[in-house]
């Protein structure tokens, strides 16, 4: 999967009409909540084969972070 | 407490872990005989070596899943191999973490498989007047209270759980005529590997057990009982454990 491809990817995942780039702060996407946290560690999962958890997904303070664990 | 004999065998699923190695645990204590499928034989034999009487563990290392649909033939072997049993305690089972956006078929089905179709294959084939004691035989379906519940992310998780009480009522009234009992239990958080994860994946996860977690030997103990003929008279049912906090 190459960086625009994660992108859209994970736009799908948080379901969000926002454009997103790999600055955005996740904290401000209004759809960044308990639900789309869960849908990211399986979207890490089913995708790249990375394991996470909730505590380590707060601790993520932009797309970058999410695309760093991915390998991207 | 419940007595047991060596004559009375017990298939214990999911033994090498959790609730499944603390009711081997229990049922060996107690005299029985247990016939311990899992997985991971290392695990299986450490466990097996803690036991009182370790002759009476019968290791069988098979991933139920493999092939689902041969299992009712799987327990008939079994039971040539073994002798006729008196009970089966159906522990094996998967959590998952899902929400609906994620979800595919393909994972659902993951899910039902260990969660559903295992146990119901197997008691189809321990259900065979050929393959169990008769009057006396018990099934104790370990379910859960996400059945209950019905948190966000765990819809398929809770969906074969749920799947598996309907089911469990109906077997109860199929098997009643030859005087088996079947019933399930529904515990709350218990203190294993597999809970462990859901500690770290809970959304919104508040301390909701007022004692704390549960330990494996709380659903052990009631598993004891309802395997024993003790209660002779209890069939059909669906017992939560869970420190009241449903």
């Amino acid at each position: 999967m190459d960086k625009s491809e994660f992108l859209s990817s994970l736009a799908e995942v948080l379901q969000t009409e926002t454009n997103i780039d790999f600055d955005t702060v996740l904290n401000d996407l209004y759809e960044w909540d308990s639900l789309s946290k869960i849908a990211t560690i399986a979207f890490l999962d089913k995708n790249f084969n990375v394991q996470s958890n909730i505590t380590e997904i707060n601790s993520f303070i932009t797309v970058n972070d999410i695309a760093k664990k991915a390998g991207i | 407490m419940q007595n047991f004999n060596k004559n009375d065998i017990y298939i214990v699923t999911g033994a090498s872990s959790g609730i499944g190695a603390k009711i081997v645990e229990l049922l060996n204590d107690n005299g029985a005989t247990i016939v311990a499928i899992a997985r991971n034989e290392s695990k299986m034999i450490a466990i097996r070596k803690q036991c009182s009487y370790p002759e009476n563990i019968f290791i069988e290392i098979n991933d139920l899943v493999s092939d689902i649909t041969n299992l009712p033939e799987y327990i008939k072997n079994l039971k040539d191999k073994y002798g006729k049993f008196k009970g089966i305690v159906h522990s094996a089972g998967i959590i998952d973490f899902t929400p609906l956006r994620m979800l595919d078929p393909k994972r659902i089905k993951e899910v039902f498989d260990i969660n559903f179709y295992v146990p119901i294959m197997l008691t189809k084939g321990f259900s065979d007047k050929r393959c169990n004691v008769g009057e006396g035989a018990s099934i104790v379906f370990i379910s859960s209270i996400a059945a209950k519940t019905c948190e966000k992310a765990m819809l398929a998780y809770s969906s074969s759980k749920a799947a598996l009480i309907a089911a469990a009522k109906v077997i109860s009234r199929e098997l009643s005529s030859q005087k088996i009992r079947v019933n399930t239990l529904c515990p709350g958080d218990i203190e294993t590997e597999m809970t462990k994860k859901l500690e770290e994946m809970r959304i919104g996860h508040t301390n909701k057990y007022p004692w704390g977690y549960g330990k494996t030997e709380d659903v052990a103990n009631f598993v004891m009982y309802l395997l024993s003929e003790e209660s002779r008279w209890i069939t059909g049912q669906v017992y939560t454990i869970d420190c009241g906090s449903i």
